[in-house]
């Protein structure tokens, strides 16, 4: 069974634990939960694409279930007609947190620099003591009577510039993702006064809240602001990865081993000799191509010459008459 | 709140059946162990390097000389012109009685990075062209070019109009500057070298995800939470599995096609200038004087119909008819409504050309 959808089964059984406690028949849960447990002790495992799927779906249910039940222990305990401004901040806090998950993902560190960011925090001893900072440290080990130490702290110090400039692209990035969910709730709450008939399931305010949403999104993105924040953050992601990418390379060079660098270049050089070859095959093509138009000219051409020598000549003396 | 009656109880019901349906499709899930895709009978008549060219056989008499060479574009795989039986603008144009090929460019590798747009149009596409004219005995092609298949096919007719016949473009990027052109606004501030230094070949999930967050809510949340009303149904399953390998699917693609592809055609628009450059080649538009059958989706969010539409003032082609589609980009050639509609307008179309 697919890792994530382990998990996200296991996270659900937690959640019906917890929320459901026993579980009877006439609770709307109960072929789920049996699913799950079944499911769980099953060896027999889904094809990858569909247990992807199936993660993908558990998790949008368990996120969705959390909410629905939030809704329904608020309406319950302050009614129908209840003050909503509540639930709408509730769901405002809900989407920027999925929001800047959504971000952070997207557009996280390259492999290298997140694992370190994710297994150790700042306070944590092992910051400082890790398989990265070794790895750092290594390299300014090297001897400087190889010429690379200075150029290895330079590295260093555009390593630590090329953060700093990540961090910055992504505060920038993520405040255009704070106004549109600021601009979409908002949207939202006046399509919702706008609503006739009034709403009344949790679907239709879900695709309320998606249509506010995309035009506000569309808007935003169409601006140069957006423009500048998305190519800020693409680039300073790649400029990382390319960093690291070039540290890699550096060592890999001192220890001998052939590097990315070296690979491209042979790369390059097989693609040069690729399309010689090509042109090459071409020209040879249209050689013989040329060879065989000569051929069929002379084979047209050969009985006509024979005819012409198998003409008797006329004499001299009838040239001159 | 005026506008909002929720109640408990409804939302009760609610949850229980979305529940219900989550769990039908977790059982209709399992009993899929896969699904098929570009199931129409073909032949492979041409290779060259990673590029294939294919062959279907039109279905019964065929009804023009000149055969029709699918040209798609290099971000996605080609089979969405033929994803299932029922969903396939190339088994649709068959049974109109048009002879198709269908060129597809393969799944570039680490040593493909150093691809070109002038591999692709002036080595790939031109060699599939003769190919194709050849095994058809014809000496011209209908090319029909899809989406930056359909701007590869542009250029390559005006570098060699005398080997197309018809020109085809289905959601195509012309102007790729349009205001309402959002992808390319995404685009235009990407440091394109960078991305290639990078990279070397661009990763299809890259690219994926940058579609994606054209309509983040759309594609992600509101199509996941409908996921459980679609799948509890096995062939509505099947139809959305299929789909969803098609768009996981997407190639790398070779690092300097795409940086030219970039550079040239989005960030400064070179197409509708004149000032394309495909090796020491310029494109020029002007240069193509065939007749023109442009499609366009009504609701392409990724080609806007403002980009696809400039190609009307952009060629010589006297002869240019527009055909716009009430659907999205790929519904355009795979909604079962525009397949009641596009194949036998084409068909017509070309067979008055022929």
């Amino acid at each position: 069974m697919a890792d994530d959808l382990l998990k996200m089964m296991q996270q659900w059984m937690a959640h019906l634990e917890n929320n459901v406690g026993t579980t009877s028949d006439s609770d709307p849960f109960q072929p789920w939960w049996q699913l799950l447990k079944d499911q769980l002790a099953t060896d027999d495992p889904l094809p990858p694409q569909q247990a992807e799927l199936m993660a993908l779906l558990t998790q949008q249910s368990l996120e969705f279930t959390r909410f629905a039940e939030q809704l329904i222990n608020q309406l319950e305990q302050s009614g129908s007609h209840s003050e909503m401004n509540g639930l709408v901040n509730q769901f405002h806090n809900h989407l920027r947190g999925l929001t800047q998950e959504w971000i952070l993902k997207r557009w996280q560190l390259p492999e290298q620099l997140g694992a370190l960011f994710r297994t150790h925090s700042f306070q944590d001893d092992l910051l400082l003591d890790n398989p990265f900072i070794h790895g750092v440290k290594s390299l300014l080990n090297t001897p400087s009577i190889l010429g690379l130490q200075h150029s290895l702290q330079r590295q260093l110090k555009e390593g630590v510039d090329l953060l700093i400039e990540y961090e910055q692209a992504l505060r920038d990035y993520s405040a255009h993702y704070a106004e549109i969910n600021t601009s979409a709730t908002s949207r939202f709450l006046e399509r919702i006064e706008q609503s006739s008939p009034a709403i009344d399931s949790l679907g239709q305010l879900h695709d309320l809240w998606v249509e506010a949403y995309e035009s506000g999104y569309a808007e935003r993105i169409a601006t140069a602001g957006y423009r500048d924040a998305h190519g800020r953050i693409s680039n300073s992601v790649m400029a990382l990865r390319q960093f690291l990418q070039d540290l890699r390379n550096t060592q890999l060079q001192q220890l001998g081993i052939p590097n990315s660098t070296q690979l491209d270049l042979i790369f390059q050089r097989l693609n040069d000799q690729r399309r010689e070859l090509k042109q090459l095959r071409r020209e040879v093509a249209a050689l013989s191509s040329l060879r065989e138009e000569m051929e069929q000219f002379k084979r047209h051409s050969a009985p006509a010459r024979k005819a012409g020598r198998n003409t008797p000549k006329r004499p001299k003396s009838e040239d001159k008459a | 709140m005026k506008g909002l009656k929720l109640n408990p109880d409804t939302i009760r019901d609610e949850l229980s059946l979305f529940n219900q349906r989550l769990q039908q499709s977790y059982e209709t899930l399992k009993t899929i162990d896969g699904v098929e895709v570009g199931t129409t009978p073909r032949t492979e008549i041409y290779r060259n390097d990673k590029t294939r060219l294919y062959h279907y056989t039109a279905r019964g008499q065929a009804q023009t000389k000149t055969p029709v060479l699918i040209c798609y574009a290099l971000v996605n795989r080609p089979y969405i012109a033929d994803l299932q039986p029922d969903r396939s603008l190339i088994a649709a144009l068959l049974d109109q009685g048009i002879p198709v090929y269908l060129i597809d460019w393969g799944y570039p590798d680490e040593g493909d990075r150093y691809l070109d747009l002038d591999d692709y149009i002036e080595d790939y596409l031109d060699s599939c062209v003769t190919a194709c004219a050849e095994h058809a005995t014809s000496d011209q092609i209908n090319l029909l070019g899809i989406c930056q298949g359909g701007t590869f096919s542009l250029c390559y007719a005006a570098l060699h109009p005398e080997r197309v016949r018809n020109l085809i473009a289905m959601v195509t990027p012309v102007d790729f500057q349009t205001e309402d052109f959002i992808l390319s606004h995404l685009a235009m501030k990407v440091d394109a070298d960078l991305a290639v230094a990078t990279y070397g070949n661009i990763p299809g999930e890259v690219l994926n995800d940058t579609y994606n967050s054209l309509m983040p809510m759309r594609l992600g949340v509101q199509k996941n939470l409908g996921l459980p009303a679609q799948l509890s149904d096995r062939d509505k399953a099947l139809n959305f599995l299929r789909m969803e390998q098609w768009i996981n699917d997407g190639p790398d693609q070779a690092g300097e096609a795409f940086r030219s592809f970039i550079q040239q055609f989005f960030q400064q628009n070179l197409l509708l200038r004149g000032e394309v450059r495909i090796g020491s080649k310029k494109v020029d538009l002007k240069a193509i004087n065939q007749p023109i059958l442009n499609i366009i989706g009504a609701h392409d969010h990724l080609v806007p119909p403002s980009s696809s539409r400039a190609l009307e003032a952009a060629t010589s082609s006297q002869d240019y008819n527009e055909l716009c589609i009430k659907a999205g980009h790929i519904g355009v050639f795979v909604s079962s409504r525009a397949l009641k509609q596009v194949p036998e307008s084409i068909a017509r179309w070309l067979k008055a050309r022929d």
